[in-house]
């Protein structure tokens, strides 16, 4: 039960950390805004999730991990709607998307 | 166990302090604050790592939901002032 | 009740800043509950079929952004989706719009009223999302019956066009 505890807990937390080190590759690669938030929202939150339920699984059923569970039901709504809110502030503030090799933006530094 | 735990803490680390560069020289204001919410983000399992490194786990599991729910309204709040001063005809 | 202590002292403090916080709460405009709260209530059985395709989708989504950012030489055609999709009321538009952003390639851009501006990191995303599967999860989850749920659905490549 133990050992199949904590394989299951290294599993997840290294994919987990995977997860979350493609998604800061992807802020840093990516071209413009609006693929990097792509990159920061879904990654991320996967990598998230990952990490806590292998904490959680490390953890055992204890009063902590209803909380880790609590964090990242939390994580799961709320962090897709913070990237959406910050989108489309970058929407309205005038930011448009990079299409076809050439950002739409004038290069205003 | 805890060398494992140490081992992903520090990987963990250097994973919150990449998009760094991007906050440092991102092209435009939204590139930053979208790296400064991502690192948060990531902040939050670092939280729990520290905690099970420490073995406080229960007080631990606690500062990261708030940190969570700091990190969400930050970035609603950011958002929301952006918003507020919109160029015309966009 | 989250702290593990139960004795009357910490039961009484918490029940005072719950209500400290549901008075503030209702002070607010618009917070007064009308008839999303008995729709939310009614439909809640079937919301433990609607979390494993969620959590299928994200990791779809995970693997394609993966695939996107590790190629060395990144290929994507990002473009705008416009369409109106049909809830039945607030809470499902707010599911719908986090699910958008959760599923793969497609982020949630501006939601005003049933109007959706969504960014597709490629073309086929943008199609795949037209055919509206990710509205017709949402509105089986709400009670709905996943019928013409997505109308007017366009799709822009060149930014110029909006």
């Amino acid at each position: 039960m133990s050992l199949v505890q904590d394989v299951l807990a290294v599993f997840l937390i290294v994919s987990g950390l995977l997860i979350m080190l493609v998604g800061s590759l992807g802020i840093l690669r990516l071209p413009d805004f609006f693929t990097r938030s792509h990159a920061a929202s879904k990654v991320d939150t996967t990598g998230i999730i990952f990490l806590l339920a292998g904490l959680a699984v490390h953890e055992g059923l204890t009063q902590a991990m209803g909380k880790l569970l609590i964090a990242i039901a939390f994580i799961m709504v709320a962090n897709p709607v913070a990237i959406h809110a910050l989108a489309r502030a970058a929407w309205n503030h005038g930011e448009r998307p990079w299409a076809n090799g050439k950002s739409q933006r004038k290069e205003t530094r | 166990m805890d060398t494992f735990f140490v081992a992903a803490t520090v990987a963990l680390v250097a994973i919150v302090l990449l998009p760094f560069y991007r906050v440092m020289r991102g092209p435009t204001v939204f590139d930053r604050l979208l790296a400064i919410g991502a690192m948060g983000a990531k902040t939050i399992g670092l939280v729990c790592m520290f905690g099970f490194l420490y073995g406080r786990f229960y007080m631990f599991a606690d500062i990261a939901l708030a940190y969570a729910v700091l990190n969400f309204i930050a970035g609603i709040a950011v958002a929301k002032y952006f918003t507020r001063e919109r160029s015309p005809e966009s | 009740m989250m702290s593990g202590k139960f004795d009357p002292v910490h039961i009484g403090f918490g029940l005072i800043s719950v209500g400290i916080v549901m008075g503030l709460q209702l002070r607010l405009p618009g917070s007064r509950r009308d008839k999303a709260d008995k729709a939310l209530l009614a439909h809640f059985h079937r919301f433990p079929f609607y979390l494993p395709w969620l959590a299928v989708q994200m990791v779809q989504a995970t693997w394609q952004v993966a695939m996107i950012v590790l190629s060395p030489r990144i290929r994507i055609d990002p473009c705008l989706v416009e369409f109106t999709s049909d809830q039945p009321h607030s809470v499902a538009r707010v599911t719908l719009g986090n699910s958008i952003t959760l599923t793969p390639g497609t982020l949630t851009l501006e939601v005003d009223g049933d109007r959706y501006r969504v960014h597709a990191l490629t073309r086929r995303n943008a199609d795949e999302l037209l055919e509206g599967a990710i509205p017709r999860h949402v509105a089986r989850l709400f009670g709905g019956t996943g019928e013409r749920v997505v109308r007017d659905g366009r799709i822009v490549t060149k930014p110029g066009e909006l």
